[in-house]
């Protein structure tokens, strides 16, 4: 076998053989069931409250407001709808699953001392953190498969829930093409991310302040573009106030892997910059000129450079430095 | 055409900030031999081995493992070396059988016989599917040398491999390294404190001290020019004794013992040793030709520092 195939693996044996790997894996698809759950309970409370009149959607609530709640339940737990924002959930709780991974995966050859061990067989130190991105991308992929396969059975049973019986016909060919590319495409931009954990853990020679690192940085972009989707919205009501802020902000974020990843995800519309209530028929809308890009090759570029960036990094630290005594 | 030595340095030195740990070390180590590194502890020993092991960058000097320079890569060399070096360190939640099935895979690959023939070798036949981190020391010890002879190598370098084994273990191995050197014409370079397993097993050493050579050549021709004369005398003419047979110009070292002087001097001067105690009033209760060992050559040389 060729050496580095057989470096990645030998990472793949050591992921599979990992408790961690497996209850990662569970806890995801834990949260893909207990959402299924969370939507048949508002669909109980829903028809609870029109047969009793009792509760949220009970006396009171105007049949425009009833009408909207049923259809928007309707869209949730059909099974197109529902595998969709499944997968929202999935890729968003799946990437923290896959940076806790790929920190405990390369933060360990410092916390156990295996580091040595290999570079000692002759394990070229240019090779191992671009090996150890792929054996992690390979398992991402794995399981991304798996939570996908694992979210059919589960936005079944929701529908089922829903309206009594099975009902595949929504489901056609294209869509389960988008369902497809969305996978793919979900999966791929999980790489910048693991590179920046591999680099973490090299850099900062254990696991503990790697997730420290990787986790914490993910916080900080999930929590920054929650300020993006504010200011946006701010900015599309009118308000001059924050439009300095927001085009400081914006490049920044740019910059960042959430942005090019919802780029690729959607390829060039990303859903939390489209306006957050429906246009009324006949109102004009502003085209606003926005700092952000929108073209998926570029966005394509900025992780492959990000990518690239953390992998030089980790691989330059290794190859500089002294590994024990 | 095999290279005639397995390891050669030149003026190998470490420094890590105002600390020098290898201070221009220069050896070199013959193909086919099992070579003894010794030296107390913080002498430089695991610095050194880590050195030609590519894992730590030296300050300056040059060496050559297999006729491959240290400084530019030791890709080839350590495919073909089998190395171990401080305490074994491997994936906790693999079993050993595992464990050494990640080590063939970074090497490109092996069949499962040959990870079943150096279980077997090592002992741990039977064991090979517990978890690593349920193992004892010497199991761990074991383990490292597993994956040391994992890929048939042609030259072992081992830090401390009988550290952790048992009686029995520390034998087994002492009996396979030389099954490989006189049988298969391997060569071992091999690091260790038991200083009686190493005079029983190694052809040459070369000894350290404070990151500097102190002493080297073939192990017979050492301990022939250590050879020494023990004296027991009166506790009172102790300090007498030793002061007059330092006197001698063929002492070439005392080391005191309690009551025992240990003196360092060819055994046909032993008359002579008496004739200058005599000398002084001083008659000793015992005087014996002392067999000189390497632990005694060790001590001289190191000055018996223990700086743990």
């Amino acid at each position: 076998m060729n050496r580095w195939l057989g470096l990645v693996a030998a990472e793949l044996l050591k992921i599979g053989r990992r408790r961690l790997t497996w209850g990662l894996l569970a806890v995801l698809l834990l949260i893909s069931i207990q959402h299924g759950r969370n939507l048949r309970t508002e669909l109980l409370d829903y028809r609870q409250a029109q047969t009793s009149g009792v509760g949220r959607f009970g006396q009171g609530v105007s049949p425009e407001v009833a009408a909207a709640t049923e259809a928007n339940l309707s869209r949730r737990m059909s099974l197109s709808g529902f595998l969709n924002e499944l997968w929202v959930i999935t890729d968003m709780w799946g990437l923290f699953a896959v940076i806790i991974l790929a920190c405990i995966q390369a933060g360990e050859e410092s916390d156990q001392g295996t580091g040595r061990t290999l570079l000692i067989r002759g394990v070229p130190r240019l090779a191992w953190p671009a090996a150890k991105l792929a054996a992690l991308l390979a398992a991402a992929g794995l399981a991304w498969i798996v939570l996908a396969l694992a979210n059919l059975p589960i936005g079944l049973w929701t529908q089922t829930q829903a309206i009594g019986h099975v009902d595949l016909s929504v489901f056609n060919l294209q869509r389960w093409t988008d369902h497809a590319l969305l996978l793919v495409r979900s999966w791929l931009t999980t790489t910048p991310y693991l590179a920046f954990a591999i680099a973490a853990a090299t850099l900062a020679r254990g696991a503990g302040p790697a997730l420290a690192l990787g986790l914490g940085a993910r916080f900080v972009e999930g929590g920054s573009i929650v300020v993006g989707a504010v200011l946006i919205g701010m900015e599309s009501m009118g308000s001059s106030a924050t439009h300095a802020l927001y085009r400081v902000w914006a490049p920044l974020h740019v910059i960042s892997f959430e942005w090019s990843a919802e780029v690729i995800q959607t390829w060039g519309h990303p859903s939390w910059v489209q306006p957050f209530s429906p246009t009324a028929a006949g109102e004009t809308t502003l085209p606003l000129p926005s700092p952000f890009f929108d073209s998926p090759l570029l966005a394509i570029l900025v992780l492959l450079g990000w990518t690239g960036l953390w992998l030089a990094w980790a691989t330059s630290s290794l190859q500089r430095r002294d590994v024990c005594a | 055409m095999p290279e005639e030595f397995v390891i050669r340095t030149w003026g190998l030195t470490k420094r890590y900030g105002k600390t020098l740990a290898v201070d221009g070390i220069s050896f070199e180590v013959p193909r086919g031999e099992v070579f003894g590194f010794l030296g107390p502890n913080g002498a430089g020993k695991t610095t050194t081995i880590a050195m030609l092991l590519g894992l730590v960058h030296p300050t300056s000097g040059a060496a050559e493992v297999l006729g491959c320079d240290i400084r530019k890569g030791l890709g080839a060399a350590l495919r073909r070396t089998g190395a171990t070096i401080e305490s074994p360190a491997f994936y906790p939640y693999l079993s050993g059988r595992d464990n050494l099935r990640v080590m063939a895979l970074t090497g490109g690959g092996c069949d499962a016989g040959r990870i079943a023939e150096v279980l077997e070798r090592v002992g741990l036949a039977g064991r090979e599917g517990d978890l690593f981190k349920t193992y004892s020391m010497g199991m761990k010890q074991r383990l490292a040398l597993a994956a040391a002879l994992l890929n048939d190598p042609e030259f072992l370098i081992l830090d401390e491999p009988t550290n952790g084994l048992d009686p029995a273990g520390i034998q087994e191995t002492r009996t396979m390294l030389r099954q490989m050197v006189d049988e298969q014409g391997k060569s071992v370079f091999l690091s260790s404190h038991l200083l009686h397993e190493v005079q029983q097993v190694c052809d040459r050493v070369v000894i350290i001290d404070h990151g500097r050579v102190i002493a080297q050549g073939r192990v017979d021709e050492l301990l022939r020019q250590r050879e020494a004369i023990e004296v027991e005398l009166r506790p009172a003419d102790v300090d007498r004794g030793e002061a007059a047979l330092r006197t001698a110009r063929w002492v070439t070292g005392i080391r005191r013992d309690g009551d025992r002087l240990h003196v360092a001097a060819p055994a046909e001067r032993s008359g002579e040793v008496a004739e200058i105690l005599a000398g002084q009033q001083i008659y000793p209760t015992q005087l014996v030709r002392a067999s000189s060992t390497l632990e005694d050559l060790f001590l001289t040389l190191t000055g018996n520092n223990n700086r743990e």
